[in-house]
C-alpha cells in the first residue's frame, strides 16, 4: 500500500528513499503477523465485549497509516530506552496510533494487580484532546470516558477504568501538583512537542526530574521534524525515530528584490499564477482579518478585469472570526473551466497562519508566503502581552512551503529574497515561554516544590527580567513572601486554574462580603465557550484521509453536516455530544478535529442584526463598568432560568453562559475545599457594588489606569498611554479604572474596565502604591493628596478619642 | 491624521521617561531596576547579575523584542531603518524618523513616503473601525 503511493522526498524532508521502501516491506510483513494474532481473538481485552464489525473496518484503515509500518521498530525502541523521540509529519497517524501501540505492549497492571497504570498523551489544545480521545475510543471499540478518556481545564471525562487519557499539557502540569511523581502513569507521551507551548516546556524540565526518580516511567516525545536534534540534545541523547510523512517535492522561488508592499506583491503573484500556471489551488498567508478581506476584494476585482483571459476563481478567506457560511467554502472544490478546454478554474484560499500547521486543505499546489504572521509577545519591561505582526521563522517558512506538496509536487513563492530568508528570519519561532507572562507558571513551579527557579532545567530559559516580573507580581499579590517562599495565600491561589490576579480576587472576596458575585464575574471572564460558530473552529484534520475523490466527497459532506449543527449549537439548542455522534455516524474514515474556539464574549453580534444586538447589550450595561455588566448578564440569565430562548432574544450566547455556569460551579468547589465562605452583601445596600469593586481591586491593583488632565489614560507606574476600548459600557470617563486586558494594536486599548476610587488604592494596596518608589506623574500627585487626606483623617479620629 | 497626533503624544510621554530613566514610567529600553522587588527576589533565588537562567546559566539575557509593524513593507525592505525601528513599542526616537529621511531624498522617495503615509492612514481608519466592533461573529 505504502509503496504504491508515489512517495517523493521534498527538499527539506531528508529521508533515504531506498531505506524507506525497504523498511516498509519489512514492516508490512510484521504488521501481517500482528493482524493474524489480533484476528484470532474477537474479544476486546479492554472491556471483555466482542469486537464490533466497525472495529475491524476501522482497523483496516488504521493499518494504512505510515506509522503502522514502523510499529515493531517503535516498540523495540521504547523497550530499549526510557526516553524516546519520535518525529513524524502531520498525517502519519502518530497521535492516534502510538498511544494504542504503547497500550498493547506494556504491562498495565501494578505489580500487586490492584490497580491499573495509565498512559497519558498530552495535547497543546483542548479541542484536540477531546476529539482525538473520541476517535481513539472508537478505534478501540470502547466507550469514551471509560477505558479511554480525556481531561481538560474544567472538564474531566475519565473514570477508574481509564487506561489511556488524552489531556492538555496544562492539565498534566496541574496533576503533578498533587501527584509529584505522576505515579498513576506508566508511559507519558508529549505530543506536538514542536509547538513548544508554555506548559509543554515546563513539563520537559519537570519530567526530566521525575524520570530520574522513577526508572519505571517511560517518556515519548513526539514532534514534527524540525527541532528533533535539539530535543535529542536536551534529553541526553535519547534515541530518535523518524516516521516519513506524505510529502511531494516543493520548488521554492524567491524574489530578486525586497518587496515594497507585501500585500500588493501577494495579490500580483496570485494573479500571475492564476493566469500562467497549470491547474492547482493557491494558498496565501496573510496576517489578519482585515488584511485578508482587503486582499480578497482587490484580487476579485483584478480577476474580474481580466475577463475571459483567465479561468474562473473562487476566492476564499480564512480566519478565526469568519462567519460559518463563509468558512464552509474552503472545502468546496475549485470551479470548472468556464468553457470546455478553457483556462482552468481555481480555488484561492487567503488565510492566517491557521492553515500553517493545524488545518490541511487538499488540492493546494501553490503557496504564497510574504513572511509575516501575528505573534504573541510579552515585554516584561512594560508588562504588556500583545499580538503583533512579526517576521516568521525559517521553520515556519518550511512548514508553509510544505503545504504546497500535500497532493502533488508544488511551488512556493516567497515574497522576499533568499538573502532575507537567510539573514532576517530566526531559525525557530521563539517558544512561548520566551514570549509570555510567567506569573502563573512561577506560581505553579513554586507549588510543585521547585525552589531553584534560576537553575531549573528549561530547554530555553526565559530572560531574567521575565522571571523578575513574575516574582514581583506574586510578591505584591501576597503569594510569595519577601524571601520568595510560597505563602498560605499563594498555596490556595495556585489551586485555582486562573491567573494569579483572579485567584487573589477570589480568595479575598469573602473579606469584602461578595464572594458570590466575584465568583460569577470570574466565571464570566474565564468561561470560555464551546462555540461551534465556524469552520476554522471546526477544522478537519485529514489524518488518515485518502486523497481519492470519493473520500474527498465524504469529507465534504460531513463538513456541511457539521456546519448545520454548528448553527443550531450556537444558539444552545443541541448538545455537544449529539454533534460528535452525528459526525461519527457520517464518516468514520476521516480523522477530523473540531476546534472549539474559545470565546470569552457572552454577547452575540450577528452581522445582520448589529443594531438590535447593541441595544440588547446596552440593556445589561452598568455605568460603573464592564465587570458589573457581566454580572448583570449572569444574574439575568439565572433569573430567566437559563432559558436558551431568552438568550437568543437578548443576543446572549447561550453556550458561553452555560460554560460560565459550569466554570462557576468548579470554582465554587475549590472555594469550599479551602473553607472560603460564599456570601453576598444585601442587594439594596449602597455597598453592594462598592464591595464588589473593592474586591476586584484587591486582585487587580496592578492593572490600573489614571485619567490625565489631557484627557487620555496612563497606566499606573508604567505610564503607557492607553484608551478605553470602544466596547465599554461606561457613561463617563472615570478618574481611575481597573482593566482586565491590555490590547496593543495600532492604538493601545484597555478592555473590560471598571471605575474605582483613588482612596481604595491607598487603602487596599498601600504596599504597591508606595510613593517612595513611584515614577513621577499626575497619578503620583493625586495619590500624594489621597495619602495626606488619609493621614489627616486618621489624626482627626485619634484627636477625637 | 489622528494617528500621527497620537503617536507624538505617546512618544513625548516616553521621551521624558527615558531621560530620567528609573524615576519615570517603564520603557522597552530600560531594564528592570535593582530596587525592584522582583529583581531582589531573583537574586535571593541565586541569580547573579549579568548571567542567564537555566542549568548552566546559559539562558538569554534580554527579553525577546517586539516590533510594531505599521506598514506593509515586505520582509527585508525595512533594512535601512532597522536601527531606528529596533525601538519597538513606542519609541522616543520615532518622531525624528521623517526628518532624517527627508534629508536629501529623491522625489521618488518622497512620493513613496507620501503614498505610504496615505496607506497608513487608511489602514488606521480601518483598524479603528474594526476595533470598535471587534466581535463581529
Amino acid at each position: 500500500m505504502g509503496t504504491e503511493r508515489k512517495r517523493k522526498v521534498s527538499l527539506f524532508d531528508v529521508v533515504d528513499e531506498a531505506a524507506v521502501s525497504g523498511k516498509i516491506s519489512r514492516a508490512n510483513g510484521g504488521a501481517g503477523m500482528v493482524t493474524a494474532a489480533a484476528a484470532s481473538s474477537k474479544i476486546n481485552k479492554w472491556n471483555g465485549r466482542t469486537y464490533s464489525q466497525r472495529y475491524f473496518d476501522i482497523l483496516e484503515k488504521r493499518k494504512s497509516l505510515p506509522v503502522w509500518h514502523q510499529k515493531e521498530e517503535f516498540l523495540q525502541a521504547l523497550n530499549a530506552s526510557q526516553t524516546l523521540i519520535l518525529v513524524g509529519e502531520t498525517g502519519s497517524g502518530k497521535t492516534t496510533q502510538i498511544p494504542q501501540f504503547v497500550l498493547d505492549a506494556i504491562e498495565i497492571e501494578t505489580p500487586d494487580k490492584r490497580r491499573k497504570y495509565m498512559v497519558a498523551c498530552t495535547q497543546p489544545r483542548r479541542v484536540a484532546a477531546m476529539s482525538v480521545s473520541r476517535r481513539v475510543a472508537e478505534e478501540m471499540d470502547v466507550t469514551i470516558g471509560e477505558e479511554v478518556g480525556y481531561s481538560i481545564r474544567f472538564e474531566d471525562c475519565s473514570s477508574a477504568k481509564t487506561v489511556l487519557k488524552y489531556l492538555t499539557d496544562g492539565m498534566l502540569l496541574r496533576e503533578a501538583m498533587t501527584d509529584p511523581l505522576l505515579e498513576r502513569y506508566k508511559v507519558i507521551i508529549l505530543d506536538e512537542a514542536h509547538e513548544r507551548t508554555l506548559a509543554t516546556d515546563v513539563l520537559f524540565g519537570l519530567l526530566k526530574e521525575v524520570l530520574r526518580n522513577r526508572p519505571d516511567l517511560k517518556l515519548v516525545v513526539m514532534s514534527a521534524t524540525l527541532e528533533a536534534e535539539k530535543f535529542q540534545g536536551y534529553f541526553s541523547g535519547a534515541p530518535l525515530m523518524k516516521v516519513p510523512g506524505r510529502l511531494h517535492p516543493v520548488e521554492i522561488f524567491y524574489t530578486q528584490e525586497p518587496e515594497r508592499d507585501y500585500l500588493e506583491a501577494a495579490i500580483k503573484t496570485v494573479y500571475q499564477i492564476h493566469a500562467c500556471e497549470g491547474p492547482g489551488d493557491i494558498l496565501v498567508f496573510l496576517t489578519g482579518e482585515e488584511e485578508i478581506e482587503d486582499a480578497c476584494k482587490k484580487l476579485a476585482k483584478e480577476i474580474a478585469n481580466a475577463g475571459d483571459q483567465v479561468g474562473p476563481a473562487k476566492i476564499v478567506p480564512l480566519y478565526s472570526t469568519l462567519p460559518p457560511a463563509m468558512q464552509q467554502k474552503i472545502f468546496e472544490p475549485a470551479p470548472p473551466p468556464a468553457v470546455e478546454g478553457g483556462p482552468p478554474g481555481r480555488k484561492i484560499v487567503i488565510s492566517t497562519n491557521i492553515a500553517e500547521t493545524s488545518l490541511t486543505i487538499d488540492g493546494i499546489v501553490y503557496v504564497i508566503d510574504p513572511g509575516f504572521a501575528k505573534q504573541k509577545v510579552y515585554n516584561p519591561r512594560i508588562r504588556v502581552e500583545s499580538l503583533l505582526v512579526s517576521p516568521i521563522s525559517k521553520a515556519s517558512a518550511h512548514q508553509r512551503s510544505g503545504r504546497a506538496g500535500r497532493t502533488q509536487p508544488g511551488k512556493c513563492f516567497r515574497l522576499y529574497t533568499e538573502k532575507s530568508f537567510n539573514n532576517d528570519l530566526v531559525p525557530q519561532t521563539y517558544p512561548e515561554i520566551l514570549r509570555s507572562n510567567l506569573a502563573n507558571t512561577v506560581l505553579t513551579l513554586k507549588k510543585l516544590g521547585i525552589d531553584d527557579l534560576v537553575h531549573f532545567d528549561f530547554m530555553d530559559p526565559p530572560a531574567p527580567e521575565t522571571l523578575m516580573r513574575a516574582l514581583e507580581v506574586l510578591n505584591y499579590l501576597g503569594a510569595l513572601d519577601d524571601e520568595g517562599n510560597l505563602t498560605k495565600l499563594g498555596e490556595i491561589m495556585s489551586e485555582f486554574p486562573l491567573d494569579p490576579q483572579m485567584g487573589k480576587m477570589l480568595v479575598v472576596s469573602p473579606e469584602f462580603n461578595c464572594s458570590n458575585e466575584i465568583l460569577s464575574i470570574s466565571a464570566m471572564l474565564s468561561g470560555t465557550t464551546l462555540l461551534f460558530s465556524s469552520l476554522v473552529q471546526s477544522w478537519v484534520l485529514s489524518q488518515d484521509l485518502h486523497r481519492s475523490r470519493s473520500s474527498w466527497l465524504s469529507l465534504h459532506l460531513s463538513v456541511k453536516f457539521m456546519l448545520k449543527f454548528s448553527y443550531m449549537h450556537r444558539y444552545g439548542s443541541v448538545d455537544c455530544n449529539q454533534i460528535f455522534n452525528c459526525i461519527h455516524d457520517c464518516s468514520s474514515a476521516i480523522m477530523y478535529e473540531i476546534e472549539i474556539f474559545e470565546v470569552p464574549n457572552c454577547f452575540v453580534r450577528p452581522r445582520e442584526a448589529q443594531k438590535a444586538a447593541d441595544e440588547a447589550k446596552a440593556r445589561f450595561g452598568h455605568i460603573d463598568g464592564d465587570h458589573l455588566t457581566l454580572l448583570n448578564v449572569y444574574h439575568a440569565y439565572k433569573q430567566n432560568k437559563e432559558d436558551p430562548q431568552w438568550c437568543y432574544e437578548n443576543f446572549v450566547n447561550a453556550r458561553a453562559m452555560k460554560s460560565a455556569d459550569n466554570v462557576r460551579q468548579q470554582l465554587a468547589r475549590i472555594m469550599a475545599r479551602y473553607n472560603l465562605k460564599l456570601c453576598s452583601t444585601d442587594f439594596n445596600s449602597r455597598d453592594y457594588y462598592i464591595n464588589i469593586r473593592k474586591a476586584m481591586l484587591a486582585g487587580y491593583f496592578m492593572q490600573v489606569a489614571h485619567l490625565e488632565r489631557t484627557g487620555h489614560y496612563l497606566t499606573v507606574k508604567d505610564n503607557q498611554v492607553v484608551h478605553l476600548h470602544p466596547s465599554n459600557c461606561l457613561d463617563h470617563k472615570p478618574e481611575w479604572v481597573i482593566y482586565n486586558e491590555y490590547v496593543l494594536t495600532s492604538r493601545n486599548f484597555i478592555r473590560t474596565v471598571t471605575d474605582i476610587r483613588g482612596e481604595w488604592l491607598v487603602d487596599i494596596a498601600p504596599h504597591y502604591y508606595d510613593l517612595t518608589n513611584f515614577p513621577n506623574c499626575e497619578a503620583k500627585r493625586q495619590l500624594e493628596k489621597l495619602f495626606k487626606k488619609r493621614e489627616s483623617s486618621k489624626e482627626e479620629t485619634r484627636n477625637r478619642k | 491624521m489622528d494617528m500621527a497626533v497620537d503617536e507624538q503624544r505617546s512618544s513625548v510621554g516616553l521621551g521624558l521617561g527615558m531621560s530620567t530613566a528609573s524615576n519615570m514610567g517603564s520603557s522597552v529600553s530600560t531594564p528592570i531596576d535593582s530596587s525592584n522587588i522582583g529583581f531582589k527576589l531573583l537574586k535571593k533565588h541565586g541569580w547573579k547579575e549579568g548571567t542567564g537562567l537555566g542549568v548552566s546559566e546559559q539562558g538569554r539575557l534580554e527579553p525577546v523584542q517586539a516590533f510594531v509593524k505599521k506598514n506593509k513593507r515586505g520582509l527585508g525592505a525595512d533594512k535601512p531603518k532597522k536601527t531606528v525601528e529596533h525601538s519597538k513599542i513606542h519609541d522616543a526616537e520615532e518622531p525624528k524618523l521623517p526628518k532624517r529621511k527627508a534629508k536629501g531624498v529623491s522625489k521618488k522617495m518622497k512620493k513613496m513616503q507620501d503614498f505610504e503615509k496615505h496607506l497608513q492612514e487608511k489602514e488606521f481608519d480601518r483598524a479603528f473601525f474594526r476595533e470598535f466592533w471587534p466581535d463581529n461573529v
